[in-house]
């Protein structure tokens, strides 16, 4: 009788138009957005000396392209930051700004005027240089920039002036710990070479791109397929379809799992499909820098990767939309999806946590990738199992709607029929 | 536990159900047998609460109901033996009748094979033979109270449960709908619950008045009859005399004759001298019940 139901709730969403507008946004999603990545190939010395960004872990490197922001923001009186997710200007007060001047003192070990006139001088040699096919002006200098972190200054004694510095400007400054430790720089020719060597030696090209598919269709689908999960009981209550459901002899158990898992199948399933493009293209990649393509590896990050969030997303959408039986769930859920995306993006799109939407934005990088590894096995696994616990929880609520309990009056969106 | 002697009936005893402050139904005690048995109603009276805690959606706030020896907290069971057809029926839109009847069939547990061959003959049984690929979208009202009683009867149900089947639904349709429940009724106790006399008078022997949560009246349609047996008067007044008879006496129905009009109404005696003593309807019975003070009840 359940693995029939289970066919039935599927066979219901293949005529389902929101599963249609799912697929075409998760389309939509990858070729606007993975399309766009360089591919892996090995690194060719050129005059121009770029080899793309890496994230250092440097100590004086970030110490020195945060004094570059400082200096920048504090000529300016103009600080950036991003509380939840959104760009936001602070200016400081007289007080704080000479705080800061302070600071940016100590850390380069030169009064301010002294700093200030090595920095006109600089600008003063700068001249712009415009291509004359691309027309792009580029900013060209005989110096380099003249300001550096002081011999003498501790990286812990940075960090604690950072820390001022952020509480003037507040949270999601350039100045938080996490914004710090996601300075790019620009890779050397040698450093370029050794990643590219790292990910043939280990072959990891498929699993490059299996990451950045993972990245990019998580971020959709933290989001989507909780509508799948409240539109159903909606629609299920709207149309009246739970009385004549609730009395039939079927157990509370079978009806919630065969929706529950009806709703997972046909979400993952055209994620499943949609990873083979990523994977020809994968294959093109290994093909042309000799490597052996490893096939089944969308599949192990589709399923290690994505499916925990495809359960939770569902799980934690249903047990509201069974709750409530209305649309105030999809703010709970736009909710959680703000959070885990603002979470992400202040560590710089490569991280796992306990985020429910582990970021990995780069193309290959393995060495990051394994340091993050424990973790996101650790993340993926809690997901699952709350996926699972939140699923029991909506069994009871559902056995309880059965009979008449936990009958909420919530005006929010409630329908208006019946 | 199974009490074989109450097999085949439904006894309600001593059952309460409150929302909060408000009583839906109080102290109700009431025994169903096999047939069609009407429970009528204003609107509000308590008839779909009391469906409901029959077909488990609900639970009694006191007191218990047996549904043909089995106790109303053994759902499982009880979810076996019933059939329901909420007021208001529908499925999803975009489903076909026969997708409707296979995933309710499903929900049930009829095997594939036995739910096809169910599924026919049900639908044929409610005229429905033609309209299998129908979508539920494209359904009439009539059509769709028709599929929501073919849903009810996929599990054989020993208990059948509609609730307000007719409301809306035209003349033919339901005079259609009507001869459909008495032709399913067979050994089954079918529960009809309507604020449309007409539909009991056609179609049930036994009915229960409820008003405001308590049985006004408990008995046979000829016992309803014989209530109001001499209280129904008929009068012919001029126009402007109907307001008058209107605002001394219950009115349950006015015939226009030209300058004059026949007036129907409720009297314990003969308020006028050419008042003359009517026929009663089940209709007038009715009325005449619901035109008495709160609080009198006639269980038979």
């Amino acid at each position: 009788m359940f693995f029939s139901l289970l066919r039935k709730e599927c066979e219901m969403w293949g005529k389902n138009v929101l599963l249609y507008i799912f697929i075409i946004m998760i389309f939509m999603f990858y070729t606007t957005q993975m399309g766009s990545e360089n591919d892996i190939s090995k690194p060719v010395e050129n005059n121009d000396g770029y080899y793309g960004y890496n994230i250092t872990t440097d100590e004086t490197d970030i110490m020195n392209e945060t004094i570059y922001t400082l200096v920048r923001e504090y000529s300016n009186n103009s600080y950036s930051s991003y509380p939840l997710m959104f760009y936001k200007e602070k200016k400081l007060s007289p007080k704080e700004s000479d705080e800061v001047a302070k600071i940016l003192e100590t850390l380069l070990g030169k009064d301010e005027t002294q700093w200030e006139s090595d920095l006109d001088e600089y600008y003063n040699s700068v001249s712009e240089k415009k291509d004359e096919v691309t027309g792009i002006v580029e900013v060209v200098s005989q110096q380099t920039f003249p300001l550096c972190v002081d011999s003498d200054v501790k990286y812990s004694d940075f960090l604690a002036m950072m820390s001022q510095v952020e509480s003037y400007v507040g949270n999601g400054s350039n100045y938080s710990l996490a914004s710090m430790q996601n300075i790019a720089v620009p890779m050397t020719y040698q450093q370029a070479l050794e990643n590219y060597e790292k990910t043939i030696s280990i072959n990891d090209v498929a699993s490059a791109y299996a990451r950045l598919f993972c990245d990019y269709t998580g971020i959709l689908l933290g989001i989507v397929p909780a509508f799948f999960a409240i539109t159903r009981v909606y629609k299920d209550k709207k149309n009246q379809v739970s009385q004549v459901v609730n009395c039939k002899k079927v157990s509370t158990l079978k009806l919630v799992c065969s929706k529950y898992l009806a709703m997972v199948i046909m979400t993952f399933i055209p994620v499943l499909i949609l990873s083979i493009l990523p994977l020809i293209h994968a294959t093109f990649v290994s093909n042309i820098n000799g490597v052996q393509t490893q096939y089944y590896i969308f599949a192990i990050y589709c399923f290690g990767w994505l499916l925990p969030t495809i359960l939770f997303v569902v799980a934690f959408a249903y047990f509201f939309a069974s709750l409530f039986e209305n649309l105030l769930p999809i703010l709970f859920s736009i909710l959680l999806w703000f959070i885990s995306i603002a979470s992400s993006a202040s560590t710089g799109l490569i991280n796992a946590g306990y985020n429910l939407i582990p970021r990995f934005n780069e193309l290959g990088s393995y060495d990051k990738f394994e340091k993050i590894l424990p973790q996101l096995i650790e993340n993926r696994i809690i997901y699952s199992v709350a996926s699972i616990l939140i699923v029991g929880l909506i069994i009871i609520v559902v056995s309880k709607k059965r009979v008449g309990r936990l009958q909420f009056n919530a005006k929010l969106f409630k329908h208006t029929k019946g | 536990m199974i009490d074989k002697n109450l097999n085949d009936k439904i006894v309600i005893k001593n059952v309460s159900k409150t929302y909060g402050e408000k009583k839906a139904l109080n102290n109700l005690n009431l025994t169903i047998n096999q047939g069609m048995f009407g429970l009528l109603g204003r609107n509000g009276a308590g008839k779909t609460t009391l469906m409901k805690i029959l077909v488990t959606l609900h639970q009694p706030t006191n007191g218990n109901v047996k549904l043909c020896g089995i106790d109303i907290k053994d759902k499982n069971k009880i979810r076996d033996i019933i059939g329901y057809l909420p007021q208001d029926f529908t499925m999803y839109n975009n489903m076909s009748v026969y997708e409707v009847m296979d995933y309710l069939g499903v929900l049930v547990g009829l095997n594939k094979k036995n739910r096809h061959k169910k599924i026919v003959e049900l639908l044929e049984k409610v005229n429905l033979q033609n309209n299998h690929k129908t979508k539920v979208k494209a359904m009439s009202g009539g059509m769709r109270r028709r599929l929501g009683i073919a849903q009810a009867l996929l599990n054989d149900p020993k208990v059948l449960i509609v609730d307000e089947p007719t409301a809306g639904l035209d003349p033919e349709e339901r005079i259609r709908f009507r001869n459909i429940l008495s032709e399913i009724a067979g050994n089954r106790i079918v529960i009809l619950s309507t604020h449309i006399v007409g539909d009991i008078e056609a179609t049930c022997e036994n009915i229960v008045v409820l008003d405001k949560g308590e049985i006004k009246f408990s008995g046979t349609v000829t016992q309803l009859l014989n209530l109001a047996k001499g209280k129904i008067y008929t009068l012919e007044v001029a126009k402007n005399e109907l307001e008058k008879v209107k605002k001394e006496h219950t009115v349950t129905g006015v015939l226009m004759k030209g300058a004059k009009v026949e007036v129907r109404f409720i009297s314990e005696t003969q308020p006028y001298v050419n008042a003359m003593v009517g026929q009663v309807n089940v209709e007038d019975a009715y009325m005449y019940l619901m035109s008495k003070k709160e609080g009198d009840s006639y269980v038979f």
